[in-house]
Order: C-alpha cells, then sequence, then structure tokens
C-alpha cells in the first residue's frame, strides 16, 4: 500500500502545487492580495493557505508510511509543521498593520517543502530547521514594533557601513573554515555566518546613502565602499555571497541613480576583477573548469556537479516519489544541493513550480517598492528583493549547470539558522514596507515626498471613491512619511 | 524610479525564465544522456527491480534477454561468442552496446503505467494470487480472497512446488482445498472448474502462461505480477550476416566488420580471439590475464595496426588533389629513397608505371616517391582530414587512429608513412569508414551501431539518425578511387575476389610488424555500380593477403545472395 501511496502522492504533489501557483495568479491578476480586510482577496488567500495544509499534511502522511525512512522526531515536525504554516501567517497578520497574504503564503510554503525535503534527508534537521522558522518567525514579530516607532533608519547609515565591515572582518580574523570558506564564526555552541547579517546593513547603508541626491563624487566613493564590502568577501573565498553582494549593489545603484555610466563601469569593474580573480585563485579555475566539462573529472572536481545533474535527470518530469530518490549519493544535499534532490523525489515539474513560486514572492516585493512613497523603503524594497531573487537565481542555475557552482543557500528552503532567519526577515522587512495600492494611490504627493513624481493620475480617477477613505489615509500618513 | 525598478525586475525575471528553459531543455534533451554514466549510481540500484531490455538485430532476432531466476535477474546470450565484442557483457562492470546503451535497456516506456501495474500487482494484491487463471475461473472468490486477505491452505503439491506461484499448480491444487466445497458455487462451475479445458477459462488460462509471447492479451504480464521491462536495443546488425562473418573468421586472430556505405550502419562486427560474456565472472581473471590473445580487447575498434597498402587509398586521394596524377616512377622491385630501402612485395619489378598500376599492383616505391614529393606537411593535412588523430561518437569502445607525422620528419620516415608503415597506426573500422567515403562519393560517417528502441511490446519508439563526420573527399576523387579500387580487383592484387555474383572493388594490404608474418588487410565494397556494404578484413599475422580477399569475397556474395 505504501508503494501505492508514494506513487500517487507523487502526482498529487505536482496537482498541489499547480492550484498554488493558480491561486497565486488569481490573486497577482486581482490585485486582492492587498489588505486584511474579510473581502474576497483575503478569502482566496485563506483558501490557499488551504492547499499549503494538504500539501504538509500528505507529505507527511507519505514519509510516515515508509519504512525505509527513519521516523524519530517525526511527529513533533509534522505537528510543529502544520502549526507554523497555520498560525504563523495568522499572528503576522495581527501584529503587521498590513499583510500581504500571497507573500507569506509564499514563504511559508516554501518552508513547508524545506521541512519535509528534510524530514526525508535527515529528521534531525528538520526539527532544527522547525525551531529556526519558529524562530524566524518571532523575529519578524519582534521587529516590526521598532520598524514601525523608530522613523529614522534611513539617518543610520556610519552605524551599518561600520557594523558591517566589523562583521566582516571579525569573520576574516576568527571565522572557522567550511568547506573552503571562511565565512562562520563561532562562539560557544553557537555558530552563524556574519556574511548573512551584514546582507541586510549592506542594503540598508546604500540605500540610506542613495536617498538623498548624491553627486559623481558621492557615486565613485560608494562605489569604492560597495567594491570593499565584495573584496572582503572574496577573502573570505566566499564566492556566492561576493557574487550577491555585488549585483545588490548593482540594482540599487541603478534604481536610485539611473546613471548607465555607474551601472556600466561597475559591471565593467567587477568583470575585470573576476578575471583577474580566475587568473589568480586556483579554487576559482576549479570551480570554472567542473561548470564547463564537469563529465572528464567525474570522480573529482566535477564530483558535485555531475551527481545533482544525475539526480535531476533520474527523477524526470514526476519525479521518482517522496523517498524513492538516491539522494544520499547528492553531496551536500541539506544546503547547496536541496534542489537537486526536490527534483528528484518530486519532478522537475515541481521543481519549475516551485521557482514559480520564488517569482511570486519576488513580484510581492517588488510591489512594495512600487508602492511605497518614500524613496528610502523604494531602494530598500528593491535592494533586498534584489538580494533574494539573485540568490536563488545563483544557486538553482548552479546546481543545474546553467551557471558555475557557487555554495549559498536557497532562500526558506536549504538548512540553514543564519540564512532561514535572515530571509525571513527580509521578507518581514518588505512587509513592513508594503501598502497596498488602493491606499497609497489616492493619496496626492506632498512636497515632504521624497520620491520621484509618479503618472497615478488616471488610477486616482478610478479608485477615488473607495467607501473607508478616510481612516486609510491616515494610517498611510502616519507610517510612509519619512 | 519606478520604471527603473520595472526594468531591472524584468531582467531578473528574464534570468528565472531562462533558468526554467535550461531544465526543461535539460531534462527533454539531455538527461538521457547524462544519466547513462557509470557513476550514477541510481542505474545499478535499478537494476535489481527492473528487468533489462532485450537487444535484438535489426529483423528482430532476440540476441540478449534478461532471464527472472528466483534471485533476480540472468542475462542470457543467445550468441554469446558471436557478439561478445558488440554487445559486452554487464555484470562484473559493463562493455559494449550493455555499457552504451545501459540507460536505454532500463528505461521504462510508459513509466507510469508499468509503474502502477507493478505496486498494484505485486504490492498491493499479493503476488500468485492476482492471476488471470483466477480471475477467470472464480473470480469472485479471488477478490474475496484478495480484499481480506486470505490464504487458501496448501495442499502437499503446493508446498512440494514452492507456494501457489504457478498457474498450473495453483489449479490442480486447489480443487482439494476446502474453501471451494464450503463456499456456494453452483455444480456447473465445479463441473468447468474440474475439468477445466472444457471452458473458456482454460484458454485465458494458456494464454497466461505464454506471458510476454502473447501481444494480444493485454492482462498476460500481469499473471504472477507485472514485471517492470526496460525498452528493447535494436542494433544495426544483421544476425545473418554476423553469422556467416563469424563462420569465415574462424579460429584466426583477427576482425571482419560490414557497414552500410551511405549510412555508416554496422552490420557485422566480428572479433577473434572472443569470450564468453555469460561465463565471464568465473573467467575473469583468466580472461584479463590472457595477454597473447587478449580475448576481451574488441580487435575492430580497438586494435591498433600498421595499414599497410591499405594507406594507399589516402595516398591516391593525395595524389589525384594535388593534381599529380600523371606523375609515373620507374620502380626497380628495390626501391632506394637516401640510406631507406624499400621493398615492394616478393620483390616484384614493377618497371614504369603511372597511379592506376602502382595503385593496382600496391607499388610501394611509386608511393614513396608520391610521399616525398608531396612533402610532409601535405600528408600531415591529409591524414587530419582522414579522420586520423581525431575521437568520434562510436558509442562502443574504441580507439583512435595515430598518425605521427612531424614537420621534421626526414625522407626516410615520409616513405614509410606514405605506404602505411612507419608509426601510423589505424583500427579496422577506421580503415572501414575511409572506404565507405570512398564508395558514398566523399562522406564520412560515424559508424552506428544502435538502429533505434523499441518498447517492450515491441512497438520502435526512436531510431537513431546517421551522423556526418563531414566530406572527407570531392566526389570527383571519389570516383577517380573507386575505378581503382575496382581495377585492383579485376588485374591487380585482389584478383581473387572477381566474383561472378557481384561486382567487388577493393584493396588489400600486407603490413610489416617486425616478424615473418605480416599483418595482412583487406577493404573493399559492393556491388561496384551502386555501393551498399564496406567490408574490412584484417587477419593478424595472417601471411599472405589472399585470405582476406578470399573472405571479403565469401562474406560479399553471400551478402548479395539474402538480396
Amino acid at each position: 500500500m505504501t508503494e501505492l501511496l508514494i506513487f500517487i502522492s507523487k502526482y498529487v504533489f505536482i496537482i498541489l502545487m499547480f492550484i498554488f501557483c493558480l491561486q497565486s495568479k488569481y490573486l497577482v491578476s486581482k490585485g486582492r492580495n492587498t489588505n486584511k480586510r474579510a473581502d474576497e482577496g483575503a478569502y482566496a488567500v485563506r483558501l490557499q493557505r488551504m492547499t499549503i495544509v494538504l500539501f504538509h499534511v500528505l507529505a507527511y502522511a507519505t514519509l510516515n508510511f515508509n519504512s525505509e525512512i527513519p521516523v524519530e522526531d517525526y511527529m513533533v515536525t509534522a505537528a510543529g509543521g502544520l502549526v507554523l504554516v497555520v498560525f504563523a501567517p495568522v499572528l503576522i497578520g495581527l501584529v503587521y498593520n498590513r499583510i500581504n497574504g500571497l507573500a507569506i503564503n509564499c514563504m511559508y510554503f516554501l518552508m513547508d517543502i524545506s521541512l519535509v525535503i528534510l524530514q526525508r534527508l535527515d529528521p534531525a534537521l528538520a526539527l532544527r530547521q522547525m525551531v529556526f522558522f519558529f524562530m524566524g518567525t518571532a523575529v519578524i514579530l519582534i521587529i516590526y514594533p521598532i520598524l514601525r516607532y523608530f522613523k529614522k533608519f534611513y539617518e543610520l547609515k556610519y552605524f551599518y557601513l561600520i557594523v558591517g565591515f566589523a562583521l566582516l572582518l571579525v569573520t576574516i580574523i576568527f571565522g572557522t573554515n567550511v568547506r573552503g570558506a571562511t565565512n562562520w564564526i563561532r562562539i560557544g555552541q553557537f555558530s552563524f555566518q556574519p556574511a548573512e547579517i551584514v546582507k541586510i546593513l549592506f542594503v540598508f547603508y546604500f540605500a540610506s546613502v542613495f536617498c538623498r541626491n548624491t553627486d559623481f563624487r558621492d557615486r565613485v566613493i560608494q562605489m569604492a565602499l560597495g567594491f570593499a564590502f565584495v573584496a572582503l568577501l572574496v577573502l573570505q573565498r566566499d564566492l556566492g555571497s561576493a557574487l550577491i553582494f555585488f549585483m545588490t549593489f548593482i540594482i540599487i545603484l541603478f534604481v536610485s541613480t539611473g546613471s548607465l555610466f555607474f551601472t556600466f563601469s561597475g559591471i565593467g569593474l567587477a568583470g575585470l576583477g573576476a578575471v583577474m580573480a580566475y587568473f589568480m585563485f586556483s579554487h576559482i579555475r576549479v570551480r570554472i573548469s567542473a561548470w564547463i566539462d564537469p563529465w572528464s573529472d567525474i570522480s573529482n572536481k566535477g564530483y558535485q556537479i555531475s551527481q545533482s545533474l544525475f539526480a535531476i535527470g533520474s527523477g524526470g518530469i514526476w519525479g521518482s516519489g517522496l523517498g524513492k530518490g538516491y539522494a544520499s549519493t547528492i553531496p551536500i544535499v541539506e544546503t547547496d544541493f536541496i534542489f537537486s534532490a526536490i527534483c528528484e523525489e518530486f519532478g522537475v515539474l515541481f521543481a519549475i513550480f516551485m521557482i514559480f513560486v520564488y517569482m511570486t514572492l519576488f513580484y510581492c516585493g517588488v510591489r512594495s517598492a512600487l508602492n511605497t512613497r518614500s524613496r528610502f523603503k523604494a531602494i530598500l524594497a528593491s535592494g533586498l528583493t534584489g538580494l533574494l531573487c539573485f540568490q536563488t537565481f545563483i544557486i538553482i542555475g548552479g546546481v543545474t549547470k546553467l551557471i558555475p557552482l557557487t555554495g549559498v543557500t536557497l532562500p526558506f528552503v536549504s538548512y540553514g539558522g543564519t540564512s532561514v532567519v535572515i530571509c525571513t526577515v527580509i521578507v518581514g522587512l518588505l512587509l513592513w514596507i508594503y501598502v497596498p495600492k488602493t491606499e497609497d494611490s489616492h493619496i496626492k504627493h506632498g512636497p515632504d515626498d521624497v520620491r520621484e513624481p509618479v503618472r497615478r493620475k488616471k488610477r486616482v480617477r478610478e479608485n477615488i471613491n473607495i467607501p473607508d477613505e478616510a481612516p486609510l489615509r491616515r494610517r498611510v500618513r502616519r507610517h510612509d512619511d519619512e | 524610479m519606478n520604471n527603473r525598478i520595472k526594468i531591472t525586475f524584468w531582467l531578473l525575471f528574464a534570468m528565472f525564465a531562462l533558468l526554467i528553459i535550461h531544465i526543461g531543455y535539460f531534462t527533454f534533451f539531455e538527461a538521457d544522456e547524462v544519466i547513462n554514466n557509470p557513476y550514477n549510481l541510481r542505474l545499478s540500484a535499478s537494476e535489481g527491480s527492473v528487468k533489462r531490455g532485450n537487444i535484438e538485430d535489426i529483423n528482430g532476432v532476440v540476441l540478449a534477454e534478461s532471464i527472472q531466476e528466483d534471485n533476480g535477474f540472468v542475462r542470457s546470450y543467445n550468441y554469446p561468442r558471436m557478439y561478445c565484442h558488440v554487445i559486452g557483457y554487464t555484470g562484473v562492470g559493463k562493455t559494449g552496446v550493455e555499457a552504451a546503451y545501459n540507460a536505454r535497456l532500463l528505461d521504462l516506456h510508459n513509466e507510469t503505467l508499468q509503474k502502477f501495474l507493478y505496486i498494484l500487482t505485486n504490492k498491493v494484491f499479493k503476488q500468485g494470487k492476482f492471476s488471470l487463471a483466477d480471475m477467470g475461473i472464480y473470480q469472485s472468490n479471488v477478490y474475496a480472497a484478495d480484499i481480506f486477505d486470505f490464504e487458501p491452505p496448501l495442499s502437499d503439491d503446493d508446498v512440494l512446488s514452492g507456494g501457489g506461484v504457478d498457474a498450473d499448480v495453483t489449479t490442480e491444487s486447489l480443487t482439494e482445498t476446502d474453501i471451494y466445497e464450503n463456499s456456494e458455487i453452483d455444480n456447473e462451475i465445479k463441473d468447468i472448474y474440474n475439468n477445466p479445458e472444457n471452458m473458456q477459462g482454460a484458454d485465458l488460462d494458456s494464454i497466461a502462461n505464454d506471458g510476454y509471447e502473447s501481444e494480444n492479451n493485454f492482462f498476460a504480464p500481469l499473471k504472477d505480477g507485472y514485471v517492470l521491462t526496460g525498452n528493447t536495443v535494436v542494433l544495426c546488425i544483421d544476425n545473418r550476416i554476423q553469422q556467416k562473418a563469424f563462420e569465415l573468421l574462424g579460429e584466426r586472430k583477427g576482425s571482419v566488420i560490414v557497414s552500410e556505405v551511405d549510412t555508416g550502419k554496422i552490420k557485422a562486427m566480428v572479433s577473434y580471439p572472443n569470450y564468453n560474456p555469460e561465463t565471464i565472472a568465473e573467467n575473469w581473471e583468466y580472461l584479463t590475464n590472457d595477454n597473447e590473445n587478449t580475448p576481451l580487447l574488441n580487435r575492430a575498434a580497438q586494435g591498433l595496426y600498421p595499414p599497410g597498402s591499405v594507406f594507399k587509398i589516402g595516398m591516391a586521394q593525395l595524389i589525384i588533389d594535388t593534381g599529380n596524377r600523371d606523375m609515373t616512377y620507374n620502380c626497380q622491385g628495390v626501391n632506394k629513397f637516401g640510406n631507406k630501402t624499400l621493398r615492394c612485395y616478393n620483390e616484384t619489378v614493377h618497371g614504369s608505371e603511372g597511379l592506376t598500376d602502382a595503385f593496382k599492383n600496391s607499388c610501394n616505391g611509386y608511393f614513396a616517391k608520391a610521399g616525398i614529393e608531396l612533402t610532409n606537411d601535405r600528408l600531415i593535412t591529409e591524414a587530419l582530414n582522414l579522420g586520423y588523430n581525431k575521437d568520434y561518437d562510436f558509442p562502443l569502445e574504441h580507439s583512435v587512429s595515430v598518425f605521427n607525422l612531424t614537420e621534421e620528419s626526414d625522407n626516410s620516415e615520409l616513405a614509410d608513412t606514405s605506404i602505411g608503415q612507419g608509426k601510423t597506426m589505424t583500427t579496422p573500422l577506421h580503415i572501414n569508414m575511409i572506404t565507405s567515403s570512398v564508395a558514398n562519393g566523399g562522406t564520412m560517417y560515424v559508424p552506428q551501431i544502435a538502429e533505434g528502441i523499441k518498447s517492450p511490446s515491441g512497438r520502435m519508439i526512436r531510431k537513431f539518425k546517421p551522423e556526418e563526420m563531414g566530406v572527407v573527399m570531392s566526389k570527383e576523387t571519389a570516383a577517380i578511387i573507386k575505378g581503382l579500387m575496382r581495377e585492383v580487383v579485376t588485374s591487380g592484387t585482389a584478383q581473387g575476389a572477381n566474383s561472378d555474383i557481384i561486382a567487388i572493388a577493393g584493396k588489400t594490404g600486407t603490413a610489416e610488424n617486425g616478424t615473418d608474418n605480416d599483418h595482412i588487410w583487406f577493404t573493399g565494397f559492393a556491388p561496384y555500380d551502386e555501393p551498399k556494404y564496406a567490408v574490412t578484413v584484417m587477419l593478424e599475422y595472417g601471411g599472405r593477403s589472399s585470405k582476406t580477399v578470399n573472405i571479403a569475397k565469401d562474406l560479399l556474395e553471400y551478402i548479395a545472395g539474402l538480396e
């Protein structure tokens, strides 16, 4: 019977994933993912959450009957995961003033996929990952009051800069070497990756710099600082993070200044640096040669990427069924290569839908950036979304051999405390920035608005008859005037 | 600023679109090839549960099949020694087609349906109960038994035959059991049951026993639990030609290759000494340590030999292409080039001769002179163009022919190389490819071993296309060389191949190897007017080249007789 359950469930997973994507499509196109009122949008959001619950229940049932998978901590993770998926969004809805239900659903769906695949790979890790998810949820609940009542984030640029550099320098001096990169700091039992925290400080710093007018000299200085961050990460041999930081910087630079000269000169300089690094560091050459032809040296250089491709190829479109893959052959499967394990067991179709879920999440981030009236917040949201976006791209592209492999985590899915908490915080920040379009659009742009004028006249006329206009206007003004 | 945000994220989303396209492309077009890798542990894991597909020749003759035994599947070869170098072996590692098409042989056509049937018949319903024979005779009881997981008491017969797996035994033994006596079956059914041949169920039973042979009966494979069956690989090889080549080669060290000239499909490939792939595990030590006979080596594709006079096909091309067709040379039998002495075969004095005479008499002096006069850089270009030092995409284990002339080589080395000696080393397969390109007007094809993939039910689901390596000579040059090769058979060194049945053209070769017995070659094609098959015969330490000529002639006459 177990075999039959696994066999049928793999198709049901894909169907559930498909339904989730359809519901996302509905919420995106209707623009109903906007506020907490008990309207059609909120109902659709709750319906979408049901899909996640169904996925969770079915996946854990399948895992339960599969005798080949260890069952230790099974009930704790199964029940805890259910609690997380059902109650965490509700709690966030209670604490946050406005929420984007779609973004929250996407995030918790990805978290649930992570729990399921980790439960299948290593139950102990699934339990810890669940704790990290709860921690992440707790953190974004706790930081909200600070975000709400402390309004001077754009004035703390030296704080971000100094703390960011200090953390990276401390990592270089006291860091522990894990798989070739010196990017962990261990304090007693507790260890974390400072680069993950610096990600947020980095975006905050450049957002606070570029929300003001900058002249040529400022931009040159900021670019030098941006490259300094990247250089410190390259020194840690954390190439993946270096790439993410650099792309985030370019996105912020382009979005805020619109200067093509600086954007392309930045990319040009980075290209030059990459070529120099290629000839200076042997480990970069190894990565590149493993990318170009992993098959000539499968047992050594090309081992990781070839095992990943074996997994993806063997799983095929429909997957092998949950628990039926050979995940133990994939190296570093809990973190970097978790996407390959998902491809193998859930199927490539499921994995492609999962990429759509990521894209929906990033779409919500872009919505935050577009809707907010504050220039600082718009840059911040673009930077944070771009960061997550690029991180997702380079790890999925890396394990599928589209681009050379650089070891970073897949947001929300890879095992790892720092990564999970930071990614959750980023989504929390995007939720904080998020303003529903309907609330914002009928407000005139005052002289205190640092943002460039946006053409919204047509929409203003359309939405002018919103029933409870007054309270909404107050609320928006209170939080978005910087 | 909003526009810039939009531009940025459209770009990022385009990257994700690229990612999705890449993953889709990989899954549909590249994955099949990628997963067929010895480092992919999944294939060896699925070998326990999937019945490895058959290997058939082009006419559907089964060459290799897997047979289910108590402790798993056993690979059985119907012509073990005849195909040992083509099909190879599986078990202690894999070689040949077994290795090259490993993933195909384990790949499940209609995977969803097959797995569903497998799970349904093997895991959900217990093995042996969900049998067609049962269903035909007393349907309701079978269901009842399945639902309540009820096992009928075993009779003595059953115990002896190891449980109710065999349908015949089940039918016999169940007559005596109590269940059906007690259950309320009416007398009519009882009658039929006791004389199974009287009713429909008996037919069903016999059909079910035929198993895979009866394709009309969809449920037949379900009788004893469905077996996951891999796809069948169909080879280009024609079993009849292979058999004939195998007989003709006999117990002489060497190899025979027959291929289609205008597709590169291998019709036969035999090599001796051979081995028995079924007993390879037992004889492993012996086979791998036999350095004198090297039975595991596929001499046709892996053996590297000096080409001797068959290299003159390439030389003739060079002479024609460089416009030196009218060159003449006065052969003295023993010719001196600087401090190098070259002897023609048996030191025959050929006298003054042009290209045609030199080619058909295989005059070493003429070609050595040609080689020296044309200088080495042209020779090098020519050899590279003909595929020397260049790997090709042949799925079986093969060696790459070696051509080792450099810009600094002196005249004596040039002379040696021009007549196919020196450091040049060639595989018979490569000589066969060169012959094919002469015969088809100048195009060289990658040798093709597999015709396509069949589903277990026998439907062709994929056909492999011939793959060109490129044009290696012009049509005109090819036509001239064709004529020269015909002359060799009608009035030259290969007159033994002059057949009444089929017009053969070819070139003989004797290659010195430091012993008294030369390696001997014959490579040719037939029919001369519309070439279809290229044959290459190579015998190690064979002595006189007439032996290879005879094999090729007999083989081509036999092929002509098939049509």
